[in-house]
Parts: C-alpha cells; sequence; structure tokens
C-alpha cells in the first residue's frame, strides 16, 4: 500500500507527565536550558506563560478576523446598494434608494457573522484540526492529558534528540510516565 | 474590574481537585445512573403506573417535554394543513401570539450569550459555572423563537424567499425593512452561538473521549473534539479565538434585540414608536434571560448535587443583575406612560388609555398583569435575604418570565386593535392552536434541554479546572501574606441555603 | 525617588480664573457690543450651562455607580468623581440655573401665554408645564442631588478617617440613589431642554442626556489621570490595568452614546412623523448638517478605533489625549443638541463663547477647591498594590 513513503513507525517524541501546571513550566525551563528546541505541551487547562518557554506564539487569527470583518461588512453593504439600486429599484415609502442609516443593521451582522465564522474555522485550521490521530496520542500519559496531568514532549526533530539521555533528563526533573513514542503504522 | 469582594472560594467552595471535578462533572454525562439518583415523588395514581426507574426528575422532564414536543408537531401540522388562520391573527391584529411568543423566546436566549461573553469580556469569574447551559439555553431558546416567523409566512417551505439569492422572479429581499433585518440578525446570532458553544465544548470533548469507556461514546466524542491535544500551541490559538469570540457576540447580542424592537418601532403604530425601545428591549431580555437561567439552575443543581459548582454567590449575582435590568425595564413603562401623556398627541394619549384606564380598555388587565409580575414582584430582590432563599428566587424568576410574556403582550394587541382609525378598532383572541403552540415550545425547549444535560457537560468542565487553579493560587498567596493557615469551607454551600 | 506632585487643584484653580476673567470680559463686550436679541442670548446661556451642567452631573452618575459596584478601577478616580460632583458644584448650578428662570419666556415655547392659547397641546400639559410647578420642580431636583452627592461623600469620607468599614451600607443607598439619579435626571432635562421645542419629545432624551454626561465625565477623568501619570500619587496607580479599565468604560459609554444617537436617528427617520422630524429637520438643515456628520466621526468613530487598540491605553499621554479629544468633542455635541432650536443659520457667536468660558471657570474653580478638601487617592481601602496584583 506504500505509495513511496516510508510509513513505517518512526521516533515521534519522549513525553513525561507532571502533576501540576506549575512542574509542567519548571521542567520546560529546564529542558530549554539544556538546549532542546521543540518542544510542545498538552495540558487540560491553558498554562500561563508556557508559550515564552516553548515558543509558537502566533497572532495570525486577529488579523484574519479583521480581513473577514471587513469583508462582511463590504459584501454586506455592497449587496444592499445593489439590490437596492440596480437589481431591484424600487420606491419604499418614499425613502432614497440608497438608505443609509437603514442599510446599517445588515451591514453590521453580516460583519459579525463573517469575522465570528473566520475566528472559529480560523483556529481549527490553524490548529491544524480535525485531526483525530495524532502521534503524541501514542503515549500512555497523553489519556490524562486532558483530565488532570500536564505533559511535556520533546519533539524527535530536534537537532539535540536523544532518546535516553531525554528519557533521564525528564525523570530527573520529576516527570512520570517517561516514555519515547513512535508514529503509528501507516501514518 | 471583578467586584472587590467576591473571593475564588466562594464560587467553587470544598475540596477539589481536577480529578474530582472530572468524576463529579464528567460522570453526568458518561454514566446514565446518575440521571436515575435523584427520585420525585409523583401523585398517587401516576405513582403506580409509572415504573420505579423511571421517576427520576430526569425521565420525568424529559417526558414532559416529549409529550408537549408532540403536541407542538400537532399544531404544527394543523397549521400547515389549514393556514395561519387556525390562530387568532386578524384584522386588525396581524401579529398575534406567534409574535409575542417569537420576542419572548428570543429575550430568553440573551442571557447565555451575556453570561457568556460579557462577563468574559469583564472578566467576571461567577460566570464560569453557569455560562454551558446557558449557552445552550440560548440555542435551543432561539429555535423556539426562530419557529414563528417561518411559520407566520403561511409557507414555511419557501422560506429560503426570505434570503438574498438570485432568483428567476428576479426579485430581492426589501433591505428598508425591519423584518428581512431580523432574518440577518436572527441567522447570524444562530450561528454564532452555535460556534461560540462549539469552541467551548472542544475541550471538554476531549475530556470525555479519554474518560469514555464505552467504544461507540469514545468515537462520538473523538470526532466531535476533532482531535484536540491541548497542546500549548493549541491552547494559545485557542483562547485568542475566545475571546474574539466573546468580543464579537457582545455587540451582537445587543444588536439582535434592538433589530427586535426596530421590528416594532420603525412603524408609525402608537405604543410602537418609541425611541426608548431598542434600551430597554434590550435589558428585558437580560431580565427574561437571568430569570430563565435561575429557573433551570436551581432543580439542576439540586437533582446533580452540583451546590458546590452553582453557589449561593452565583445566585447572589444573577439576582442583583436581575434587579438592575428590572429596574431599567421599569423605568422603560414609567417613561413611555410619562410621554405618552407628555406629547398630548391624541393617538398617544389614547394608547395611555388603552393600557392604563379601568372601564374601556378591553386589554389593560395586561398592562396591570405586566407591572405586578415585572416590577413589583422583583422589588423583593433588594432584600439580600431574599437572594439567599431559592424558593423564593424561583418563585420571583417565574414570575419575571411571565411578566415578560405580557411586555409583549401588551405591546402588540393594546397598539394593535386601537391605533389611528376608530372605525378599525377590533378584538384578538388567541385561539387553542395558538396556545397549543406556546405550551409546545416550551416543552421542546425541556426535551432539548435535558437531553442536553445527559450527551453534554453542562458545566464547563476546563474552565472548573482553571478556577481550581486560580482558587490553590489566591489560596496560596493568601496564606503567606496572612501567615496563617486557609481555613476550608467544605459544604458551606449547602448550609448556606436557608429555605 | 521621590516624583513630583500632581497639583491638579492647583491646575484647575489656575485655569478656572483664567477661564473666569475671559468669559466675564467677553460676556461684558458680548452685552455693551450693541442691542441683544433676548432670545439668542438666552440661547447661548443654555447652552453654556447644559454643557458644565452635564458634566457635573455625569460625575454624580459616576461616583453613584462606583458606590454601588465597588469596581477595583473606581478607587483610583473616585476623588475626582466625588469632587467634580460635589455640593458646590450643584450649588453653582442652581445658582446658574436662575437666569434661566428669568429668561423663560425666551426660552420656552410654554412659558408664552400667547402661544399657549394658541396651542391645544400646550394647553394638555398644564399646570405640569406651567411656571410656578416647572421651577419648584427644579428646586427640588437641585435639592435631592445635592443631598445625594453630600451623603455619599460624607460617608465615604468617615469609613476613610475612622477606618471603620461602612461601604455596604453606602453600596446599597448608592444603588438606590442612581434609580433616583436616573429619574431625577430624565426629569430634569425634559423640563430644562427637551420642553424649548414645543412639541417634540423622545423617551431615549433622558438616558441620551445621562451618557453624555457620563462620557464626559470619563473623558476629563482620563486626561487627568494620564497627564498626570508620572506624579505622586498618580504614578503609583496609573498602571496598565487602570488605564485598559477606564479605556474600556469610555469605549463602552462612546458606544452606549452612538447606539443611543443612532437608534434615535434611525426611528425617528423611519417613522417621517412631522412631531419627531421637526427636531432633525432643525440639525440637518444648511451646515448644520456637516456639524452633525462631524460629530459622527468625532464622537463615535475616531474615539471608538482609538479605545480598540491595546497599545493606546499602554501609553499615559496617549490615553490623556484620546479623553481629553473625547471630553472637549461634548462640547460641539451639547451645541449640536441645544443650540438649533433657536438659531436656524450654523455659527458660533461670541456669547456662546463668552458664556461656555464663564461657566467653565466657575466649574474648574470649584473643581479646584473641593480636590484641595481631601487627598486624590484614598489609601485606606482596598490596598492599592493588591488591587493590581489581583487583576
Amino acid at each position: 500500500m506504500s505509495h513511496g513513503r516510508d510509513t513505517s513507525p518512526k521516533a515521534y517524541g519522549v513525553v513525561g507527565a507532571f502533576q501540576t501546571p506549575e512542574a509542567l513550566l519548571e521542567a520546560a525551563e529546564k529542558v530549554k536550558a539544556e538546549g532542546y528546541t521543540k518542544m510542545d505541551a498538552y495540558s487540560p487547562i491553558p498554562v500561563e506563560g508556557i508559550l515564552d518557554v516553548i515558543g509558537g506564539r502566533d497572532d495570525r487569527l486577529g488579523w484574519i478576523v479583521a480581513g473577514a470583518g471587513a469583508t462582511g461588512f463590504l459584501a454586506g453593504t455592497f449587496l444592499q446598494v445593489w439590490t437596492s439600486t440596480v437589481a431591484y429599484a424600487h420606491n419604499v415609502g418614499g425613502k432614497p434608494l440608497i438608505s443609509a442609516p437603514m442599510f446599517f443593521p445588515v451591514s453590521y451582522e453580516s460583519t459579525i457573522l463573517f469575522a465570528a465564522g473566520a475566528a472559529t474555522f480560523g483556529m481549527i485550521a490553524l490548529n491544524g484540526l480535525p485531526k483525530p490521530h495524532q502521534p503524541v496520542f501514542n503515549a500512555e500519559a497523553m489519556v490524562r492529558a486532558s483530565q488532570d496531568r500536564f505533559v511535556l514532549c520533546v519533539e524527535a526533530t530536534d537537532p539535540k534528540y536523544d532518546e535516553p539521555k531525554i528519557e533521564a533528563l525528564l525523570q530527573s526533573l520529576g516527570a512520570e510516565q517517561v516514555e519515547s513514542v513512535r508514529t503509528s503504522e501507516g501514518y | 474590574m471583578a467586584a472587590e469582594d467576591t473571593r475564588l472560594k466562594d464560587l467553587l467552595p470544598g475540596e477539589w481537585t481536577n480529578a474530582k471535578i472530572d468524576d463529579e462533572l464528567v460522570e453526568i454525562v458518561l454514566d446514565q445512573r446518575r440521571h436515575e439518583e435523584a427520585k420525585v415523588k409523583l401523585p398517587g395514581p401516576l405513582a403506580k403506573l409509572v415504573p420505579a426507574q423511571f421517576q427520576s426528575p430526569w425521565y420525568i422532564m424529559l417526558g414532559i417535554g416529549f409529550v408537549f414536543t408532540n403536541v407542538l408537531l400537532l399544531c404544527i401540522t394543523i397549521l400547515v394543513l389549514t393556514g395561519i388562520g387556525v390562530w387568532g391573527n386578524n384584522q386588525p391584529v396581524g401579529w398575534g401570539l406567534d409574535i409575542v411568543n417569537f420576542v419572548w423566546w428570543i429575550g430568553i436566549g440573551h442571557a447565555g450569550t451575556l453570561i457568556s461573553a460579557v462577563l468574559l469580556l469583564l472578566r467576571q469569574q461567577w460566570r464560569n459555572s453557569i455560562n454551558r447551559f446557558a449557552e445552550a439555553m440560548t440555542i435551543f431558546a432561539v429555535m423556539c423563537a426562530g419557529m414563528y416567523p417561518l411559520l407566520h409566512t403561511g409557507r414555511p417551505w419557501v422560506a429560503y424567499w426570505l434570503l438574498p439569492y438570485p432568483n428567476v422572479l428576479a426579485m430581492w429581499p426589501q433591505f428598508r425593512s425591519p423584518l428581512v433585518w431580523d432574518v440577518f440578525a436572527v441567522t447570524t446570532y444562530m450561528t454564532v452561538s452555535i460556534l461560540f458553544w462549539f469552541v467551548g465544548l472542544i475541550p471538554d470533548f476531549a475530556t470525555l473521549r479519554d474518560r469514555a469507556k464505552g467504544r461507540f461514546a469514545q468515537v462520538a466524542y473523538g470526532a466531535l473534539s476533532m482531535g484536540w491535544s491541548g497542546s500549548a500551541k493549541g491552547w494559545h490559538r485557542y483562547q485568542h479565538a475566545s475571546i474574539i469570540l466573546a468580543g464579537l457576540s457582545t455587540p451582537l447580542v445587543l444588536s439582535v434585540h434592538t433589530i427586535v424592537s426596530y421590528d416594532f418601532a420603525m412603524s408609525i403604530v402608537p405604543g410602537w414608536n418609541v425611541t426608548i425601545f431598542p434600551p430597554y428591549f434590550v435589558a428585558g431580555a437580560v431580565f427574561a434571560g437571568f430569570a430563565m437561567v435561575i429557573t433551570l439552575a436551581i432543580p439542576l443543581r439540586k437533582w446533580y448535587r452540583l451546590e458546590n459548582f452553582i453557589t449561593m454567590k452565583h445566585f447572589d449575582w444573577m439576582a442583583k443583575v436581575m434587579l438592575a435590568t428590572g429596574l431599567i425595564v421599569g423605568y422603560g413603562y414609567a417613561m413611555e406612560i410619562f410621554y405618552a401623556w407628555y406629547s398630548q398627541e391624541p393617538a398617544e394619549t389614547a394608547l395611555l388609555h388603552n393600557r392604563v384606564a379601568l372601564a374601556d380598555a378591553p386589554y389593560s388587565w395586561s398592562f396591570w398583569a405586566l407591572i405586578l409580575f415585572n416590577v413589583a414582584i422583583p422589588l423583593f430582590l433588594w432584600s439580600p435575604k431574599v437572594r439567599k432563599n431559592l424558593t423564593a428566587l424561583f418563585w420571583i424568576s417565574m414570575s419575571i418570565s411571565i411578566g415578560m410574556w405580557f411586555e409583549r403582550y401588551v405591546i402588540i394587541p393594546i397598539s394593535l386593535t386601537r391605533d389611528y382609525l376608530p372605525s378599525s378598532y377590533g378584538y384578538y383572541t388567541p385561539t387553542i392552536v395558538d396556545w397549543g403552540m406556546f405550551a409546545g415550545t416550551i416543552g421542546f425547549f425541556l426535551f432539548l434541554m435535558f437531553l442536553f444535560v445527559r450527551f453534554l457537560p453542562m458545566i464547563n468542565i476546563f474552565e472548573m479546572k482553571e478556577l481550581l487553579h486560580h482558587k490553590e493560587h489566591e489560596e496560596h498567596h493568601n496564606g503567606h501574606a496572612n501567615g496563617k493557615a486557609h481555613a476550608h469551607v467544605n459544604g458551606q454551600a449547602g448550609k448556606e441555603e436557608a429555605h | 525617588m521621590s516624583a513630583r506632585l500632581a497639583r491638579v487643584d492647583r491646575g484647575f484653580l489656575t485655569a478656572g480664573g483664567l477661564m473666569l476673567l475671559l468669559g466675564l470680559v467677553l460676556t461684558g463686550v458680548g452685552l455693551l457690543g450693541g442691542p441683544q436679541d433676548l432670545t439668542q442670548l438666552a440661547n447661548s446661556y443654555v447652552f453654556a450651562w447644559t454643557a458644565w451642567t452635564c458634566l457635573t452631573f455625569g460625575f454624580l452618575g459616576l461616583t453613584l455607580l462606583h458606590h454601588a459596584t465597588r469596581g477595583h478601577w473606581g478607587f483610583t478616580v473616585v476623588r475626582l468623581f466625588e469632587a467634580g460632583s460635589s455640593p458646590l458644584a450643584l450649588l453653582v448650578s442652581a445658582v446658574g440655573f436662575v437666569p434661566i428662570a428669568l429668561m423663560a419666556p425666551s426660552i420656552y415655547p410654554w412659558a408664552r401665554p400667547a402661544e399657549v392659547a394658541a396651542d391645544p397641546i400646550l394647553q394638555g400639559r398644564m399646570p405640569y408645564m406651567s411656571f410656578g410647578l416647572w421651577a419648584a420642580r427644579a428646586v427640588v431636583f437641585f435639592a435631592i442631588l445635592i443631598a445625594l452627592s453630600w451623603w455619599m461623600a460624607k460617608s465615604n469620607r468617615e469609613e476613610e478617617v475612622t477606618g471603620r468599614p461602612n461601604w455596604q451600607r453606602r453600596s446599597v443607598m448608592a444603588a438606590l440613589g442612581l434609580v433616583v439619579y436616573t429619574i431625577v435626571v430624565n426629569f430634569a432635562w425634559t423640563d430644562w431642554t427637551m420642553s424649548r421645542e414645543s412639541h417634540w419629545f423622545s423617551t431615549i432624551y433622558g438616558l441620551w442626556f445621562i451618557v453624555g454626561g457620563a462620557l464626559m465625565a470619563f473623558g476629563l477623568t482620563a486626561a487627568i489621570v494620564g497627564s498626570q501619570h508620572d506624579k505622586e500619587p498618580y504614578d503609583k496607580v496609573a498602571e496598565p490595568w487602570l488605564l485598559k479599565d477606564l479605556g474600556n468604560l469610555m469605549l463602552a459609554t462612546t458606544m452606549l452614546w452612538a447606539y443611543f444617537s443612532f437608534s434615535q436617528y434611525l426611528i425617528i427617520w423611519s417613522g417621517n412623523l412631522p412631531v419627531f422630524t421637526k427636531y432633525f429637520i432643525a440639525r440637518t438643515d444648511g451646515m448644520w448638517l456637516w456639524l452633525g456628520n462631524a460629530l459622527i466621526l468625532t464622537q463615535f468613530f475616531i474615539p471608538f478605533v482609538l479605545l480598540l487598540s491595546p497599545t493606546m491605553k499602554r501609553k499615559p499621554l496617549a490615553f490623556a489625549g484620546v479623553g481629553g479629544f473625547i471630553f472637549v468633542n461634548r462640547f460641539f455635541d451639547w451645541f449640536f443638541i441645544i443650540v438649533p432650536t433657536y438659531r436656524s443659520a450654523i455659527g458660533v457667536q461670541l456669547l456662546d463663547v463668552a458664556l461656555l468660558l464663564l461657566f467653565g471657570g466657575l466649574w474648574c474653580a470649584q473643581f479646584g477647591v473641593a480636590l484641595r478638601r481631601a487627598p486624590l487617592i484614598m489609601y485606606r481601602r482596598p490596598n492599592l498594590e493588591e488591587l493590581a496584583e489581583s487583576v
């Protein structure tokens, strides 16, 4: 079934679970101090300050939403102006064809509709969802990452990646369930 | 901007860990037995009829909801087969109970968005345990509301004509009509509410996926979670999206009820063409919405033992919001009365007479009912004792729901039965189908609500964990600051409930 | 390192003195400059008096709002609110009201017997809208507002001086006070400015004036706190969270103002009934239209965009600029609301400016005096450092 791509299991990373967000943050800082750069953390609640350690800040969403909102406003306004002057111009209650105050509500609603859609689907797309299976789910510890464990993962893409060394490091930092994760067959 | 005297221990009393929060909240969804624990005492003959295992609030409420959903379906069938003449609407009252109920339901929906969005922006932590089911309430209420104008078109199967699309008739919507604004406002509101609700549920779906035992639940919740892993980068974008959605929902919720008020205010009917309508409709919507949240929260909290999540502090805050919005609404009624007199316009003074006079004003009883239910009774909320008494709070909330229904009743039949031309004066009497549909939508709402309680977490799990984290941080901080051990208040919520 | 002391009181006393002097001179010039049209004089007077009285009422509303809700943002600026709505400030407005009462026939159609005799609507409003009851109501309104202001300040000072917490009582009183305040202010502006139009009315008028006044008060507060951010005592509190909260409140008030104004316009424009459109016809006539259009920009779009920006709220001086901009623009809005009733061609007359300066001088002077009475920030409660941390 291979399409020329090697789909045999490969190293994905080393994970270790911590009990509290503070422990996770401390561990991430120490791992970073050891010179590792490719990390991610998995937690049941957002951990304040973790991005400053592992990197990956992404501010694109705000711009996407702003662009979508502006598009929505223009689209709503264009729709109304075009239909009531060109496509289907008719006099209603003696009001001008372009009744600016009366066109505002629909333009306003379409602004919000476009912007909210962009915020939701933009977030989902930027997060790479939907993606029901991810290699990191192969780790035992990940089952509780949505409940009460704070999991740190040093990824195999790290230039200094060395499984035994990282495992030892995580263990020394007090992590439970330290484990090297491989990707699934065929993934 | 959080109020000074709120402490997190009051919002999440008791000893908690993340695992215990999961045990409480996740199990309500995953374990059917949690819905059979609480028992209700049925009256004699019914108790014999209904098997013992079904004598729990969940089954009973779902059953009532199911029965009335069928009443709704029956009424809709009669309506569609016969035409909207089966309603009491006629000249001069073209807008009858259907529009009263439409506005009533839309108003109820607003508290959900308000709690989720506005309180998130204001960083009010007391929103956390009530936002999820308030949002669900919003969606179900908007579903009930949306039904009325669609059926009122008479041919709901061509309701898509309301939307702007190129068609063979070469016609387009009339964008100077507030009814077209309504189409845009309500569809936007429905869509954005669902998006906001879904975004809020994603991390909880992941928790459910990971805790589910059955294969079906695992796959279902796994699909809904879309593979949420809780990665730090994911959370970062997630929080950004949440705050943006809150920022968008706040002006949206205000605009929706504003546009509903424009449905009336854009016309020149006496009593409708009123400039205070937009803010007073919005305040009324918040008022009605919070009343419904309290009406639902009190029994749910009891049946599912959520005393530590929905605390007396939450009820106190909600009661205060109700009091404030109730006063604004009362102010609105007073201004309408005063300026109707001040104007000295014949049509306006006649309207004033039709609202308040005790003789020769066939619907003035509804105005006085409104004042009683919506202005007088909620004044009890000034008393802190009443705000702490759940029984009182429940009945005051009920009174507000009734009062808000009367508000719309006052606005519609009183103005329409007697407007400018005495020769076109008339009466309006709702029919059995009108009432059946109203009862039916209430049943449909309950039915959806209790299905929601069964299959989705009614309290936001990850936000409760966040709250717990902040609480531990606060206790840690206080412990250091005061140099003394922090006394825990286990079970305090239960004691505070003075009935 | 001790920062310089913010001498807000001195600044306002100096500015007040200068404005008062200039205002007196210009008023003198205006009055002696030629024969007076009493209607135009009264029109200028009502504009100047209303603008500054709205500022005082706005501050009173914010004082009550702070005591009722006790939000963090309020503790640092409540002293400014109190000084802006002290009993003295209200008394200045009350005294300023006397000439309005004296000039009533030049201002109010209902005070002109000939007009009333020909107008069944004005007759229908009798005796409510007759001079005696109207003047008596004004006395009652001022008495109630002065009592509210006095009690709130007294109760707050007591807690500060003695250290005994009494805020719970004050909070309840402030909530009740807000109810009373809204009703009083609503009826007051109906009497004092709305009734200048013989038939026109709008049910949102009172709320519109309340929000306009609150916006003015927020603008001035932001200007003071932002510009004094590096001086004692604001150097300790002009932190990002405070500016952010104040900025967001200002944003919300700006939006509320726009919402009320737009809704009122849309409803009247759509209904197109002669009674109501009269008001906007006067305000869209000739060049008035351009002032109205400019106000949409300066009172809504510009502040809205500026206040949305998080960067602006991190720069105290820029923040002060936005506050000042909002504050100054409010005067143009009051001009647009008040003046066209009696002036068909747009134009600023000497007396508009002279009387505005005169009342402004009085207002600033009393503000300076009131600020001297107590420290700018109450230290006792709550602990400000804790506040900053808990946000």
